[in-house]
Order: structure tokens, then C-alpha cells, then sequence
């Protein structure tokens, strides 16, 4: 009879334990626990500490002008305005427009790595991948700043240089290694069996590829898209030295913008430490945290509830 | 003869699951005995009572008595690890570590060390190198293996074939000396040749262990077994002596199974 | 449409976008690295900056990211390290392990401007560590614990159970075959692991803004809580805040160049390292 040994992620049961052990043994086993509980407390100092940084804000400032004020002027001496939305369609802005560049050509990508491309190619070309994926956001930033603005200027001819389009092309550029990662691996692990097949009942590659290959792998796929635009959503240097950092409610791509983490980074070069604006600088990391913890969510629960097992 | 192992109302659960029940049998000293039945019946998960080896497996609850050698393995008290130091276990699949031959036979004399008493006093000590030299070729002369990897002991114990691995897998058991040694099917992954090896080996075996085997091949337990244990659901439903069960099986369902109208 | 006509022109397509991805990265290496070069020397690595960072060089900053970095290894590898070996082989709690699943894999998502909320909550005011490398060095190992839980996890997993039941029927310890058999063989998967998150932490900017990194300092870090320059911070201030953007640019790309060298060089060890491992253990 074969076994199936259940050693990791065997939750639910327990394991017969040895009462004879050692105390080495025993030692080594405290000094673990401790070990997970303390990253256990790190991870949740995480949440605790945006709550308690942000608790006093609410209590303070307006909490239904904060979700629905469309002004974002908190350096005002006297009347200080604390609405987010400037700031969340930021946000928004960049991140669906980076999602509408790179989910097509991200997508192209990773099925021409997986489905078209030589065994020899693949080889080198995945790990390059992966390598680019690790490029420092400065680095994306600086190239958008120096760079790309310039090239938008040209072509768009924009009411400022440095904008929304600026922030969500660099955006698109730094998903897609990501992207292409995730997604590759969800098509490469369909067996070759079922492209077989397809193939053998006459079907184009093509037709193997939109019929059989992206359902199989539609989960890995959902699941790379919504990681990659979670990573854009909480993108912090790219955002802030492209968009120009203003702070205006507006659809306009080719407009100076704001995002969260753009207003996180900056305002805290001159904030007064635990001035209300110093707490309200923690409600808003309270709302990108709530917002990227749930994309990680959905991405993950996707792959789970539709994940096919060869 | 004499009895080695006794159980005695065994019963194992996974979970829900009751997957051995109410086991009571012995096993002699000195023979091989063999476990037989179709998949799922219990075999694999009744010669791992006896090394403790479903302590691993999460859910795993094991009731009942194993006396080895009068003593009850399956004691909460009892040391996992020395239980398992003197029940040596070969797996369906190869497993050698990827280390050198040398290293596959040398680890465990290793771990344990030599106990010696000097002036009335117990004491452990290190093996020298020319006393783990001695037993590593002591083991896999033993295992028959010495003769084709004497001259590579340094090579990766996964460089060998399969029927190789397999005794070396034997020979990295019988470094410490075990008393009994299970194996569960030990030839399912292997061609023919390398099994008929493995079968010779095992019935010399005998003369020094007591060696108890799961096959699911009843030709492989006809050959080299002088006991058989046949089980079917989860029950042992017949035990004796092989040529009996093979010819004049008691059970219906024995009958049944040995003549390939069950399986 | 003609059936071989449509897969030419979707072939043809994803052709183009990769090519497109390809040639979007090499443009943004080529621009920097021909930026860079023009400044890049012996020198420019080795001085302190001058003239409010207008010449000089840009020591400081490359030593306050290594500190950044050895801050990271020390606490994050031991902690996340053990932590991956307590789940895969001794967690069998259920809440337990759902919580620190749930923990790990939704916190490696969480923007680094977060971690830095944190930073400055916890080590900069709460602790009082200041703005200094201790603060923003235990920040960067909070950010990076997650990832380097998970790839050590990973890489402990991986390593077959037939090798575990091996060791434990010779009458090994658990912690004997831990130490002798699993560790070792899932060592280079950790090593991995390790380059990549130490090299994630090395650039990252956001979580150093709130906890500390300093414009402009004509000396290096003295002691673990001194305030500190560093690499990807160092381009963000003159890129966007010193006091001559354009005269600076050559500076700007250099330094760019440098911090572009660092993290690949880093990745590319890892990734290589990565490959080989796979191909020696073919279990």
C-alpha cells in the first residue's frame, strides 16, 4: 500500500509525540517555537501598529469627510482638509492604467515564453525575467523621472510633465516581469498531455492555446494579473518621482496626480511627530494596507478555489 | 522457534478512518515472514506499528499491545528512537541519502556510537575510522553488494541503480545490527533480476534477523517466506505456515485471494 | 478567418509583446548604464560627498546600505530560517498555522511604505532607537521576513519525505535528521532565498524615508544607531530634492548604476544558484 505521508501542512491532525526526548532535543524545539512566535508578533505589530497610529485620527478629524473629502490639503495652518479621494483615485488611476498596458502585453508574453518559445530560449529568457523583476522601484522612478517624461512630452504635448500616464507606464514596465512569472509557471504546469489532445483531434496550436491551454491555466492567470496590480497599488518610489505629486481630484492622465503611498512618503518629511496630520498619514497607510491585504486575498483564494490538480 | 513479536488486539485509525483491526498475531524468530493481501488492506500500516514508523503520519492514533521481545514498543513510554535503532526498515522505494556509499553506511553506527563497559562502568564512545571502515564493508559484504562498489565507495549512493540502492538501502540497516528488520515491498520498484538478488538475500538474512516482508506479489511470498499472514480490510484473516496457506488455505476469503478470484 | 491565417497573426502578436518586454528592460538598463558610466569611477565609489553632495563621492551611502544589509541577515535569516523549520516539521497546530499562513503570504503583499509606518512607530519613537541604521535595518527585516519565510518553507518542503523516514527508521532523532538530512539539502533553496531577500531590502527606498535615512553626511554610520546614508534613497534626493538636479544628473545616474549592479549581481548569484541546486538533486 502506498502511503501518502502527510509531514507539512498537516493541519487539522496531530502527530503521535515522543515523550523520551532528550533535552537537547527539547531545547531545540522551545528555541523554534519562540523563534515562529516572534515572527508570529513582528508580522501583527504590522496591523497593530497602523491601528494605534490610527486611531486617534478618527477620533479627531471628520471619518465620513475623510472617505469622501475631495480636497487633500493637510499642511493648511488654519483649515487643514483631510479628504482621501484625491489621493485613492490616484492611485487608482495609475495602477488601472499600469494593469490596461501590462495585462495584454504581460499576457502576450508569458504565453509566447510558455507555448511558442525554444527550450534554449526559455532557459535564459526566464530567469532574465526574474532577475528584472528584482529591479529597485528608485531605479523605475529615476528612469521615469529622467527619461520618460521627456519621451510623453514629445508625443502627448501634457499640461505637466511629470503625470499620471509618466507613473503608469513605469508601472506597467516593473508588473510585468511579475506577471510574466506567475503566469508562465499556471501554463507550463498544464500537462502536455491534454495539449496533445487537442492537437491530435486536429486543432490548430492556436486553437489548442485559446480552448484548452488558458482555461486549464486560468486560475494561475487571474492570480498573476491581480498579485501584479496589488504590487502596483502599493508601488511607493515609481509613483512618487513620476506622477508629480499633486494632489488633485482629476481623470486627466496627462495631470500631475498623488497616490497613498506618495502622500505617506512625502508628508512625512514635514510632519510634526503625532500632529493630527501625523495620524491621518497612519489612516490612510490603514486604508492601502486594507486594500493590498485584500487584493493578496483575492489573489490567493482564486488560486485555491480553482485550482486543478494534474 | 521462538516468538520474537506478539500483537495483540492492534487497531490503528487515520482519523475516521479504522484502517487496522483487532491484530493479534506472533512472529517467530529467525523466518521470514511474509505479509500479504491486496492494496489498502493494512499490511504497510501493520509493519509500521512495529517500528513506530506511523508516529509520522498526523491523525495516525494506534491502540493495542506490540511485544518485542516482551516489551510493549507501542508504550507511550517507550523510546521512539531506540525502538527504531534495534527494528531496521527497508522502504518500497530506494531511498539512500545522496551522500557517498561510504557515508550511506557509515551514518548510523555514527549517530549511535559504540556502548562499551570499561572497569563496570557503561560507557559511549566514537568509532575509530578502521572500526566504521570495518563495518561499512561488514554491512555491504552482508547486503552483497561489496563486490560491485568496493572500488567507489566515494561515488553518490543515487549513482547506483535501483536493485543497488536497494541493497545498499539493506546494507545502511544492517550497520547497526538490528534485531528485526522490515522490509515493505522492498522489490515493487525493481526489474526482475535485481528482485531475485534482493529475494536470495533476504532468505539469507534470516539466518541472523528475524525478517518480516509486505509483498503484494504471493509468487515473491511463496518463494521466500516460511510464514504468511494474509489480510484483507484492515483483519489478518488467516496466519501459517507458507505452504499450507498456499495449498490448504483455511479461510474462504484466503482461497479466494491466492487463486486470483479476488485482488 | 482562415484557421492557419488567425494563429499566424496571434503568434505574431505575442512575439511582439515579448519582444516589447525585452526591449523596454534593455533600454531602461542601456539609458542607465551609458548614463552611469560617464561618472562611475575608483573614486566616485570610495569618496565622501562634497559641496552638499554636488562632488564627491558617494561612500557613505554604499556603507549604510551594506549595514542595511547585515542588519537584515542577522535578524531575519536566524528568525525566518527557524521559523520555516518549525512550520514544516514540527507545526501541527490547526489555528497556529493557518494564522501564520494567512500572516505570511498576505504580508509579503503589503506595500513597504507600510513596514515603514511601522518602523516609525515601533523602533523610531515606541523603542526610541531614533532615526538611525537600527531602526530602518529591523524595518527592512520585518518587510522581508515573509519572503524569506516562504522561500526557506519552500525549499525545507521540497526535500523528499522518503529521505526523513530513511534517517528516522536508523534510529536518528528528529533534530539528527533535521541537522544531518534535511538542512543540508535544503541549504542552497535557503541560500537563495536568503540573496533575494537580502538584495529586496538593499533597494529598498520607501521604509527608509520614516525611519531615518539622512541627505547628506560627510562621514560614515558610527555605531548601529547613528543616522545613515543609502544607495536608493541617495538617487530619490538627487533626482528630486538637491539643490542642482541638472548639474547633478551624471552623479544621479551613477549612483543608480551602482545600486542597478548590486541588486542584479545579487539576483544573478541566487537565480544561479537556484539552477544548479535543481539540477543536482534530482530526487
Amino acid at each position: 500500500m502506498a502511503y501518502r505521508l502527510r509531514w507539512k501542512g498537516s493541519n487539522r491532525r496531530r502527530v503521535r509525540r515522543n515523550v523520551n526526548l532528550s533535552p537537547k532535543e527539547r531545547a531545540i524545539e522551545i528555541a523554534l517555537t519562540i523563534a515562529t512566535w516572534s515572527s508570529v508578533v513582528a508580522l501583527g505589530a504590522v496591523f497593530a501598529e497602523l491601528m494605534l497610529g490610527a486611531i486617534p485620527a478618527f477620533l479627531t478629524i471628520d471619518i465620513i469627510g475623510f472617505f469622501t473629502g475631495t480636497v487633500w490639503n493637510p499642511a493648511h495652518p488654519t483649515h487643514p482638509l483631510y479628504g482621501i479621494l484625491p489621493l485613492f483615485v490616484g492611485t487608482l488611476m495609475v495602477s488601472f492604467g499600469a494593469a490596461a498596458i501590462a495585462i495584454p502585453i504581460g499576457l502576450g508574453c508569458s504565453i509566447w515564453l510558455a507555448e511558442l518559445a525554444s527550450p534554449r530560449i526559455r532557459s535564459i529568457f526566464k530567469p532574465a525575467i526574474e532577475i528584472l523583476a528584482g529591479i529597485p522601484s528608485v531605479i523605475f522612478g529615476f528612469f521615469a523621472l529622467v527619461i520618460l517624461s521627456e519621451w510623453i512630452s514629445i508625443v502627448f504635448d501634457p499640461v505637466t510633465k511629470l503625470n499620471a500616464l509618466n507613473g503608469a507606464i513605469m508601472l506597467a514596465v516593473m508588473m510585468i516581469p511579475i506577471m510574466v512569472t506567475v503566469a508562465e509557471d499556471a501554463m507550463n504546469s498544464v500537462p502536455s498531455s491534454l495539449r496533445e489532445a487537442s492537437l491530435a483531434l486536429g486543432a490548430t496550436r492556436w486553437e489548442t492555446l485559446r480552448h484548452v491551454v488558458l482555461p486549464a491555466a486560468l486560475s494561475g492567470i487571474v492570480a498573476a494579473i491581480v498579485l501584479a496590480f496589488g504590487r502596483a497599488v502599493g508601488e511607493t518610489m515609481t509613483v512618487l518621482m513620476a506622477t508629480g505629486n499633486a494632489p488633485q481630484l482629476t481623470f486627466d492622465f496627462l495631470r500631475s496626480v498623488q497616490t497613498m503611498t506618495a502622500a505617506i512618503a512625502i508628508d512625512f518629511g514635514e510632519v510634526v511627530f503625532g500632529s493630527e496630520h501625523y495620524h491621518v498619514l497612519f489612516a490612510v497607510g490603514l486604508v492601502l494596507f486594507v486594500i493590498t491585504f485584500a487584493i493578496n486575498f483575492l489573489a490567493d483564494w482564486v488560486v485555491r478555489r480553482y485550482k486543478e490538480d494534474y | 522457534m521462538t516468538t520474537t513479536i506478539h500483537t495483540e488486539d492492534l487497531n490503528v485509525y487515520f482519523e475516521r478512518n479504522h484502517a487496522l483491526i483487532d491484530v493479534t498475531m506472533d512472529i517467530q524468530n529467525n523466518q521470514v515472514t511474509a505479509v500479504i493481501g491486496p492494496s489498502g488492506c493494512g499490511k504497510s500500516t501493520f509493519i509500521r506499528c512495529i517500528n513506530r514508523m506511523n508516529d509520522l503520519i498526523p491523525g495516525c492514533v494506534v491502540k493495542g499491545k506490540v511485544l518485542v521481545d516482551g516489551e510493549d514498543v507501542n508504550d507511550d513510554k517507550v523510546d521512539v528512537v531506540d525502538v527504531r535503532r534495534r527494528i531496521g526498515m527497508v522502504f518500497q522505494k530506494p531511498n539512500p541519502f545522496p551522500k557517498s556509499i561510504y557515508e550511506n553506511v557509515a551514518y548510523a553506527p555514527r549517530l549511535h556510537g559504540v556502548t562499551e563497559v570499561v572497569d563496570g562502568k557503561v560507557r559511549r564512545r566514537k568509532h575509530t575510522k578502521k572500526e566504521l571502515d570495518e563495518i561499512v564493508e561488514r554491512s555491504l559484504r552482508r547486503a552483497a553488494l561489496w563486490e560491485e562498489v568496493k572500488d567507489r565507495l566515494d561515488k553518490s549512493g543515487m549513482s547506483l541503480s535501483g536493485g543497488q540502492q536497494q541493497r545498499l538501502c539493506i546494507a545502511r540497516t544492517l550497520s547497526i545490527d538490528p534485531e528485526i528488520i522490515l522490509f515493505d515491498e522492498p522489490c515493487s520498484a525493481l526489474d526482475p533480476i535485481a528482485t531475485s538478488k534482493i529475494e536470495d538475500l533476504l532468505v539469507d538474512l534470516k539466518k541472523d534477523y528475524t525478517v518480516i516482508i509486505v509483498t503484494h506479489s504471493m509468487q515473491q511470498a511463496a518463494r521466500i517466506s516460511d510464514r504468511t499472514a494474509f489480510f484483507y480490510l484492515g483483519k489478518m484473516i488467516e496466519m501459517g505456515d507458507t505452504k499450507q496457506i498456499f495449498e490448504r488455505p483455511q479461510m474462504e476469503l484466503t482461497e479466494q485471494y491466492i487463486t486470483g478470484r479476488m485482488g | 478567418m482562415d484557421r492557419k491565417l488567425k494563429e499566424m497573426l496571434f503568434f505574431s502578436a505575442f512575439r511582439g509583446c515579448a519582444l516589447l518586454v525585452v526591449l523596454s528592460l534593455v533600454v531602461l538598463m542601456w539609458y542607465i548604464a551609458t548614463g552611469g558610466l560617464e561618472r562611475l569611477s575608483w573614486d566616485f565609489l570610495t569618496e565622501m560627498p562634497r559641496r552638499a553632495n554636488t562632488e564627491g563621492g558617494i561612500l557613505p551611502a554604499i556603507v549604510g546600505t551594506f549595514y542595511l544589509m547585515l542588519i537584515v541577515l542577522a535578524v531575519s535569516v536566524p528568525i525566518g530560517v527557524m521559523s520555516a523549520i518549525y512550520l514544516v516539521e514540527y507545526e501541527q497546530s490547526s489555528w497556529m498555522g493557518r494564522v501564520f499562513k494567512l500572516a505570511v503570504y498576505n504580508l509579503a503583499g503589503v506595500p513597504s511604505i507600510v513596514y515603514g509606518l511601522l518602523g516609525l512607530g515601533i523602533f523610531v519613537a515606541f523603542l526610541g532607537f531614533g532615526f538611525s541604521l537600527m531602526s530602518a535595518g529591523l524595518t527592512l527585516s520585518i518587510m522581508t521576513l515573509p519572503l524569506m519565510i516562504s522561500a526557506a518553507r519552500e525549499a525545507i518542503a521540497a526535500v523528499p519525505q522518503s529521505v526523513r523516514e530513511a534517517s528516522l527508521a536508523l534510529g536518528a532523532t528528529k533534530w539528527q535528521t533535521i541537522w544531518h538530512h534535511v538542512l543540508p539539502y535544503a541549504l542552497p533553496g535557503i541560500f537563495t532565498g536568503i540573496i533575494l531577500s537580502v538584495s529586496r531590502a538593499a533597494g529598498e527606498t520607501a521604509p527608509l524615508m520614516l525611519t531615518g535615512v539622512a541627505m547628506s553626511l560627510q562621514r560614515l554610520p558610527d555605531g548601529f544607531f547613528d543616522s545613515f546614508m543609502a544607495l536608493p534613497y541617495h538617487i530619490f534626493y538627487m533626482a528630486t530634492q538637491s539643490s542642482n538636479l541638472l548639474a547633478t544628473r551624471p552623479i544621479q545616474y551613477a549612483t543608480a548604476l551602482v545600486l542597478l549592479l548590486l541588486v542584479l549581481g545579487m539576483n544573478l548569484v541566487a537565480i544561479v544558484m537556484r539552477k544548479r541546486y535543481r539540477d543536482r538533486y534530482k530526487w
